[in-house]
C-alpha cells in the first residue's frame, strides 16, 4: 500500500511538471509582434547553423523547458546581466569562462 | 583526423563547448597541422573582432539593410562561381564575416545623430531574414548541411555569446507588413517559438548557469597559462 502510493506519488509529480513545462510554452500567437521578428530573425540563424549546432541547441532547449519555473527565471536574469557587461567585461567574463571549463576537465 | 572534421570542431572549440576526448582530438590536430591551426587562429580573431564591437550601436534600418544586400549578393556571386575558381571557405568565411562587420562600423561612425534606438532584437547579426517562406519542416528533423554560401553566413552565428552587434531600428509593429517577413511562420517556428526566441540564451546556457563560479574565476596575466604555474 505504501509502495502504491509512494509511487502514485511520484506519478503526479512528473505530471506537474510536464504540465508546468507546457504552461510556459507559448504558442506563436501569443508572441508580441516584436516577438514574433524577433523569433523570425533568429529561426533564419538557426537554420544556416550547421546541424550539429542546431541539435546541440535543441538539445539545450529540451533541458531548459524542463527547468523549474524558478531556474529559468534565474537563467534570464543571468543573461540579462551577461548583456548588460561592455566589451571589455564581455572579454574578460568569456577569457574567465574559457579558464573555468578547462579546470572543470 | 581529417581536417574538414577538425574545422566543424573548431567551432564548438571556439565557444568551449567541446569537451573530453574532442577537444583532446583537436589539439593533437592542431598540433600537427599548420592550415588548421592558422584557420583557427582566424576564428579567434574574428571571434575577438566581433566581441569588441559596442553592445548598444544604433543602426539606421537602410543602413542595415544595404549591408545585408551587399553580403546576399556576395554570397551569391560566390555560389555561381564555378567551383574550380571559388576561393576556399576558410578563406572566404571570414572575409565576408569581417566585410559586412567593418560595414556597419563604418555606417555607424557616419550616421547621422537624429537616428533613434528602440528596442533591439535580441543578437541582430548579418544574417538577414529571408523573402521566401522556408520549406516546411518537422521540429528537430534538419535540413540538410550548409551549403558555402550559407557557411559563411553561419560563421557569424557560431561565436558564444550574442555577438556585441549594432542595434537596429525598431521594427514595424506588424511584422506581416515587412515585405521579407511572411505572415505565416514555418511549422518548425510556430511549434516552437520560445526556442528561437531563447536562442541565444540557450546558445550560453552553460554560462549562465555557472554565471557566478565564472565570474569569481581567476585570470592570469597571460591567457592560457594554467592557475600557479
Amino acid at each position: 500500500m505504501k509502495r502504491a502510493v509512494t509511487l502514485g506519488a511520484l506519478a503526479l509529480l512528473l505530471l506537474a511538471g510536464e504540465a508546468s513545462a507546457q504552461r510556459y510554452a507559448r504558442d506563436w500567437s501569443q508572441l508580441s509582434p516584436d516577438e514574433q521578428r524577433r523569433a523570425w530573425e533568429n529561426y533564419e540563424r538557426y537554420r544556416q547553423l550547421p546541424q550539429d549546432r542546431q541539435q546541440f541547441i535543441d538539445r539545450r532547449y529540451q533541458r531548459f523547458q524542463g527547468m523549474a519555473p524558478e531556474e529559468k527565471q534565474r537563467l534570464r536574469e543571468k543573461y540579462d546581466a551577461y548583456r548588460r557587461q561592455n566589451p571589455e567585461q564581455r572579454r574578460d567574463f568569456n577569457k574567465k569562462y574559457k579558464r573555468w571549463k578547462g579546470e572543470k576537465r | 583526423m581529417r581536417c574538414g572534421r577538425a574545422q566543424r570542431w573548431m567551432t564548438a572549440a571556439v565557444d568551449a563547448e567541446l569537451g573530453g576526448w574532442r577537444a583532446q582530438a583537436l589539439e593533437r590536430h592542431l598540433a600537427d597541422c599548420a592550415e588548421c591551426r592558422q584557420e583557427q587562429d582566424r576564428s579567434e580573431r574574428l571571434d575577438a573582432l566581433l566581441a569588441g564591437l559596442p553592445l548598444d550601436t544604433p543602426v539606421s534600418t537602410q543602413l542595415e539593410q544595404d549591408t545585408l544586400r551587399r553580403v546576399r549578393i556576395a554570397a551569391a556571386d560566390e555560389a555561381e562561381r564555378p567551383a574550380r575558381f571559388r576561393l576556399p571557405t576558410w578563406i572566404t568565411a571570414p572575409v565576408l564575416a569581417a566585410a559586412a562587420v567593418l560595414a556597419v562600423a563604418v555606417g555607424v561612425t557616419r550616421m547621422s545623430p537624429t537616428t533613434t534606438a528602440g528596442p533591439a532584437p535580441e543578437a541582430p547579426g548579418v544574417v538577414p531574414p529571408v523573402a521566401s517562406v522556408p520549406a516546411p519542416a518537422p521540429r528537430l528533423a534538419k535540413a540538410p548541411p550548409p551549403r558555402t554560401a550559407d557557411r559563411a553566413a553561419a560563421a557569424d552565428v557560431a561565436p558564444p555569446e550574442p555577438v556585441e552587434t549594432p542595434r537596429v531600428d525598431p521594427p514595424p509593429s506588424d511584422p506581416s507588413r515587412r515585405p521579407d517577413l511572411p505572415s505565416e511562420p514555418p511549422p518548425e517556428l510556430a511549434s516552437a517559438p520560445d526556442l528561437f526566441m531563447d536562442l541565444n540564451l540557450l546558445r550560453n546556457m552553460e554560462k549562465l548557469q555557472h554565471y557566478d563560479a565564472i565570474e569569481t574565476t581567476t585570470l592570469h596575466e597571460q591567457d592560457g597559462e594554467p592557475p600557479n604555474g
